[in-house]
């Protein structure tokens, strides 16, 4: 079989995958499709800064409803978004009511001021230990982005002079062309779904990164064994895809038992459901790209390079 | 058996034997997104109070006047936040007005505010809207002490041990950027953790259970070396407090002095003699400088020396948090579970013996978080479940060439022994570069992703041991007395229809 043969095609596919994910993250339904201003992204408050409120209820309750209450709360500056009102079912199967409510940074006594607007409106279900609270200043909501920015470069660069080290430079960048692509896939379909992108994301694009990198560097692996028998006349697109079949198994193997792993955890635990979606589509983006991405770019480059070398020796 | 078969199954069976004490010894502590309670993150609060605000105010439109500018309408900025607001805002007339009032320099970037005697350096921040000029106005860091930070460390940390009969799991720290991260299990209102880190510490010292004076006069406390005597903690009264504290020694020679912060006994020393000038030394009888410094900070830090506010909050409900730990649990039996059955199917009977080695990767995994005290979070658990797919990965590399071997006309016991050896520097190669990535998380990263760093990198270095070295024991051991009888369990069959 010859995968390889079709290799300007998965390069032509990785380069609509990555044009695709770059217009997304502009243009999408989130936005409008570039009409609505602000971010294109869904940027949790991690990012952003602000306070989420998860408020329990005893009764179903409408966002517009929610929004009145807010509507009235005299504080400066006060922002906040559409309340969503959600319910699920508890491990002893009764079903819970709560609303989620989106507002701008509030200080201590600010957002005192907006639990007890929503407790003279609706009660408190159970006591004040029922409600959960995350809000981040917007400066440290800065901090995160330039860090994570930083771990992803810095987790890139050591990688890459670990497989230059250990193999080839060309090895190095087709793997970082693989990550890269992989990210991109998750971020363009959060951008596509307009899915919460926060903190736990960026860690789930790290694990990814972690993941990928070990799938891509199994195939350069058997690729770095197979060129000792390399004869003349064999092209390095022959020699990948070889290497591409032997560890095709594995690829797929490996991939079906670690994404089996992770859709369990995504059926099974709906608080993390953003997080395992990320994973999922890495998972699937990792195995994908350690195949058709990182090797056919490996061996476009090598053969071109040795063509070169060729041409260069004939004059 | 062979010889080394046996040494190797007692060192596999001692590590797991340690492990699984460990963990029944143990238990794993819980983040707060499991178990519920609060985090917060505590910066210095450099805004300055309300009395201060308006007097600031005051000047200021009185240097616009000055300027022939039409006085402006002057209010506060922000929530009234304790007793701080986050600046000022002066409404002129016109635009035109606001213009002339800030090219006439009457908002100066750094202005020294006298507040009763304490001179404040600000920085004034300005934003122009129109008539509207919004002044952002902070106390310059320089005003406050170099270890402010880890003196209010020191306070919140004691007053929280003080306080905590069953918040054993109670941590603060400083995160590195200049601020305090105190997470409180247990507590889940802002209220309950308010009282607890921002009320102010009293220092007393006492004779016979009767308070004699408190430390609000005590100007100066440090360690020093003396000769024959160890580390002595030195401290210096100033004013009333000086001329109280030498009376009071004077009149309890040879009787023990009592110092406590809050309801908790700091030290008892004997008073030797009358200490009249103010200035005297308490010795610790051979104390750790560290541990004398520690009582300097705790006596000099009777009050925050900072004021906090918090710029991070993450509250958790209890019963959230125990809901999520029974999904989570189940989720992970069944991915167990499905792990298992997809090795036993592909792989047959190596990939029992693979799944054994699973079985004993999970509890080394949880072990060595136990034991060295970390922190499982609900990222955390996903990333076990995450590095199980892992785990088995080293054994589907190494059952793979194994396969190639007896394909290439291998005996079993060479093609095991061919296939483990040269699955080695693949499977080295692609979880170093895991490992790297799991490093990186582990320094940037915050919270709970931290953690699941954390359960990544330990489980891809010990998947490591139970893939290669326990997998490999254990199916030596199980075909050993005749391998080429297993032929067919490596792959043998596929061979025999090519």
């Amino acid at each position: 079989m010859n995968i390889l043969k079709y290799r300007w095609l998965f390069i032509g596919i990785f380069v609509l995958t990555m044009v695709l994910s770059v217009v997304f993250l502009f243009v999408n339904p989130y936005n409008n499709w570039g009409t609505k201003p602000g971010p294109s992204l869904n940027l949790g408050i991690d990012f952003t800064g602000g306070t989420k409120i998860y408020y329990p209820l005893s009764r179903p309750v409408s966002s517009d409803e929610v929004s009145a209450v807010l509507a009235k709360i005299d504080l400066p500056d006060f922002k906040y978004n559409p309340p969503q009102p959600n319910e699920y079912y508890d491990s002893k199967g009764e079903k819970q009511y709560q609303v989620t409510v989106y507002t701008s940074f509030l200080n201590d006594t600010e957002q005192g001021i907006v639990i007890k607007a929503l407790k003279d409106a609706f009660g408190l279900k159970g006591s004040e230990k029922e409600i959960d609270i995350t809000r981040v200043d917007p400066l440290i909501g800065k901090e995160l982005v330039q860090n994570a920015i930083m771990a992803v470069a810095l987790a890139s660069l050591l990688m890459l002079i670990y497989i230059w080290f250990r193999f080839e430079l060309a090895s190095g960048l087709a793997s970082i062309v693989a990550l890269i692509h992989d990210s991109m896939a998750v971020v363009g379909l959060f951008a596509l779904f307009g899915q919460e992108f926060n903190a736990t994301i960026i860690g789930a694009l790290l694990t990814i990164v972690g993941y990928s990198i070990n799938d891509t560097i199994v195939v350069f692996d058997r690729i770095r064994e197979n060129m000792q028998f390399k004869h003349r006349d064999m092209t390095f697109a022959e020699l990948a895809n070889d290497s591409i079949l032997q560890t095709f198994r594995r690829s797929l193997n490996t991939g079906l038992t670690t994404i089996l792993a992770v859709c369990v955890l995504f059926l099974m635990v709906p608080s993390i459901q953003e997080f395992c979606f990320a994973l999922i589509v890495g998972l699937v983006a990792g195995t994908y790209s350690s195949i058709f991405v990182a090797s056919p770019i490996w061996a476009v480059y090598k053969d071109w390079q040795e063509k070169r070398r060729k041409q260069a020796l004939a004059r | 058996m062979r010889h080394d078969l046996r040494w190797k199954s007692l060192v596999i069976f001692l590590v797991v034997a340690l492990f699984a004490l460990v963990l029944y010894k143990l238990p794993i502590r819980l983040g707060l997104d499991l178990k519920g309670g609060i985090e917060l993150l505590l910066a210095p609060d450099y805004r300055i109070g309300s009395s201060n605000i308006y007097k600031l105010g005051d000047l200021l439109s009185a240097k616009a006047k000055e300027a022939n500018i039409p006085a402006p309408e002057v209010s506060p900025l922000g929530t009234l936040d304790g007793d701080r607001y986050d600046g000022l805002k002066f409404t002129f007339a016109s635009a035109q007005d606001a213009e002339r009032a800030v090219n006439a320099g009457v908002f100066p970037q750094k202005y020294q505010l006298n507040a009763s005697g304490e001179i404040k350096n600000l920085n004034l921040i300005r934003k122009v809207k129109g008539n509207v000029v919004e002044l952002t106005v902070l106390q310059d860091a320089g005003d406050f002490p170099e270890d402010s930070l880890e003196r209010s460390l020191s306070v919140i940390s004691h007053r929280i041990n003080e306080a905590s009969a069953g918040m054993a799991e109670a941590d603060v720290r400083l995160d590195g950027k200049g601020r305090i991260n105190v997470q409180l299990p247990g507590i889940s209102s802002l209220e309950e953790a308010r009282d607890l880190i921002s009320a102010t510490g009293r220092l007393t010292f006492r004779i016979n259970n009767q308070i004699v004076m408190d430390g609000t006069d005590l100007k100066n406390v440090y360690v020093s070396f003396q000769q024959g005597e160890g580390y002595v903690i030195n401290f210096e009264f100033k004013g009333k407090g000086a001329r109280q504290f030498a009376k009071v020694t004077s009149e309890n020679v040879n009787k023990f002095m009592a110092i406590y912060l809050d309801e908790e006994k700091l030290m008892e020393p004997l008073i030797k003699q009358p200490i009249t000038g103010g200035e005297g030394y308490i010795s610790l009888g051979g104390r750790t400088k560290a541990e004398a410094e520690n009582y300097a900070i705790l006596m000099k830090s009777g009050a925050l020396p900072i004021s906090l506010k918090v710029v991070q909050e993450t509250q958790v409900a209890p019963t959230l948090g125990k809901e999520i730990v029974h999904q989570s649990m189940v989720a992970g039996i069944i991915s167990l579970a499905m792990v298992v059955l997809f090795m036993l199917i592909f792989y047959g009977l190596p990939g029992m013996m693979a799944d054994f080695a699973l079985v004993l990767y999970g509890i080394m995994v949880l072990g060595v978080m136990a034991l060295f005290r970390g922190v499982l979070t609900l990222p955390g658990v996903a990333g076990f479940i995450l590095s199980l797919g892992m785990a088995v990965d080293a054994n589907i590399i190494i059952f793979e060439r194994i396969k190639d071997e007896i394909r290439n006309g291998k005996r079993v016991r060479a093609a095991i022994q061919g296939g483990f050896h040269r699955a080695f520097t693949t499977i080295l190669d692609s979880n170093l570069t895991t490992l790297i990535s799991a490093f990186v998380l582990l320094f940037y990263g915050t919270g709970p992703v931290k953690g699941f760093a954390v359960t990544l990198g330990l489980g891809v270095i010990i998947s490591m041991f139970t893939a290669i070295f326990v997998t490999r024991v254990f199916i030596e051991w199980r075909v050993d007395h005749d391998p080429d009888r297993y032929l067919k369990h490596f792959g043998g069959k596929e061979v025999e229809q090519v």
